[in-house]
């Protein structure tokens, strides 16, 4: 009867294979007090299962997460999760256009914007002169690009230059190369001769 | 009867347990989430009381967070967590001296200091199975909740409870049988 009982208790541990389990119900339902066992035993576990499990209140989760201790994380660690954490992007359609048109405006300005330039004045002293114009490296030495007009013997041009540093020559009567006289600085062009040098800044 | 303890599988929980131990503490909401019921169950089975339970399952959560780092990957993080809520049951339990009768059991469910119309609805509410499980020895009744409630083998148990699977199954044994006589006098089991 003992050895019987273990068998019932195998049987609930779930420790049988299938097989065998069918074995031992058909020798239980042969035998009324094992049976009676049987089904008093597995009726107290009926119950239990019939209790179930139970859920905690609503609010439990938050309640715990509110209660946990701040996480010391390293200063590496809190820009990692600054730049890495998930987050959730909500938006609407009058945002996104508006972002939309900040965007496009943005890169409008930012194509046509123009580079700043400052109007450089270049004069020479040359009354006699018929015609006289500057060439250099802001109209890639073209002689006949940069035209000076004449007032009271004085030849003079203003030219909208970016910053830097430009060599130029002033050319008289479209023949005579002549360096600027009254130049910041000079340099030498390779060639024997000195160009005037201008320097250009905000 | 489904066993919540296997819906999140391994590699999830310990995706989950980086993104904590990462910092994203928002994570630990998950396994918040997917294991209060286990936790709020082992813990309200074995101490009898909503609210002692609540307070431990919540204790257990927190406790587990602050040991994240020591957790052994080899192991289910519901296995670990079931060790601390019945760690903490033990605790209470202790503290209790918990050598109460039967029909004294909702006294001994009373973690606080609850008012008088509290314990009789208590006592009412009390299931009777509630009250045969609390006639059981702890070590008999943790059996008992994790094999036929929690449905967990007993190679599960033995790593929660800290005991070899011949031994367990002995507790489970005189557990059954100890409960099918408390439920037998309430004329509940035949």
């Amino acid at each position: 009867m003992k050895n019987d009982l273990s068998i019932i208790h195998q049987l609930l541990d779930g420790d049988l294979p299938p097989e065998e389990r069918d074995h031992v119900l058909h020798q239980i339902q042969k035998d009324p007090v094992l049976l009676a066992e049987y089904q008093a035993l597995a009726e107290t576990l009926g119950a239990l299962g019939r209790e179930g499990r139970t859920a905690p209140a609503p609010g439990f989760t938050r309640s715990v997460m509110g209660k946990l201790p701040r996480r010391r994380t390293t200063l590496f660690g809190r820009i990692r999760k600054f730049f890495f954490a998930s987050r959730m992007l909500r938006w609407n359609l009058a945002s996104a256009v508006a972002a939309l048109l900040i965007v496009t405006l943005a890169v409008t300005m930012l194509l046509t914007r123009k580079p700043e330039q400052v109007i450089v004045r270049l004069d020479l002293q040359a009354p006699n002169a018929r015609q006289v114009a500057v060439a250099g490296d802001f109209n890639k030495w073209d002689s006949t690009a940069g035209v000076m007009t004449r007032k009271n013997g004085t030849w003079t041009i203003e030219l909208p230059l970016r910053p830097g540093v430009y060599a130029y020559m002033f050319i008289v009567n479209n023949e005579q190369w002549i360096t600027d006289p009254g130049a910041e600085a000079y340099r030498d062009d390779g060639f024997g001769n000195r160009n005037a040098v201008v320097r250009v800044k905000i | 009867m489904g066993n919540i303890m296997n819906t999140m599988t391994h590699q999830e929980e310990h995706d989950v347990i980086d993104r904590c131990l990462k910092g994203d503490d928002e994570a630990y909401a998950v396994l918040v989430d997917h294991y209060k019921v286990l936790a709020y169950t082992l813990a309200f089975r074995m101490l009898g009381d909503a609210d002692c339970a609540n307070d431990v399952a919540q204790d257990s959560f927190l406790a587990a967070y602050e040991g994240l780092d020591r957790f052994r990957r080899m192991a289910k993080f519901s296995t670990w967590l079931a060790t601390i809520v019945l760690n903490k049951c033990r605790d209470r339990l202790r503290s209790r001296r918990e050598t109460v009768p039967i029909d004294d059991v909702t006294e001994v469910r009373s973690c606080g200091a609850p008012d008088p119309e509290a314990l009789a609805n208590a006592h009412e509410r009390t299931s009777a199975l509630q009250q045969a499980l609390a006639a059981l020895a702890p070590v008999d009744r943790e059996v008992i909740i994790l094999k036929h409630l929690e449905e967990l083998a007993y190679e599960e148990i033995a790593m929660i409870v800290g005991a070899s699977v011949p031994a367990l199954k002995v507790r489970a044994h005189r557990a059954r049988e100890k409960l099918r006589e408390s439920l037998e006098k309430q004329g509940v089991a035949s």
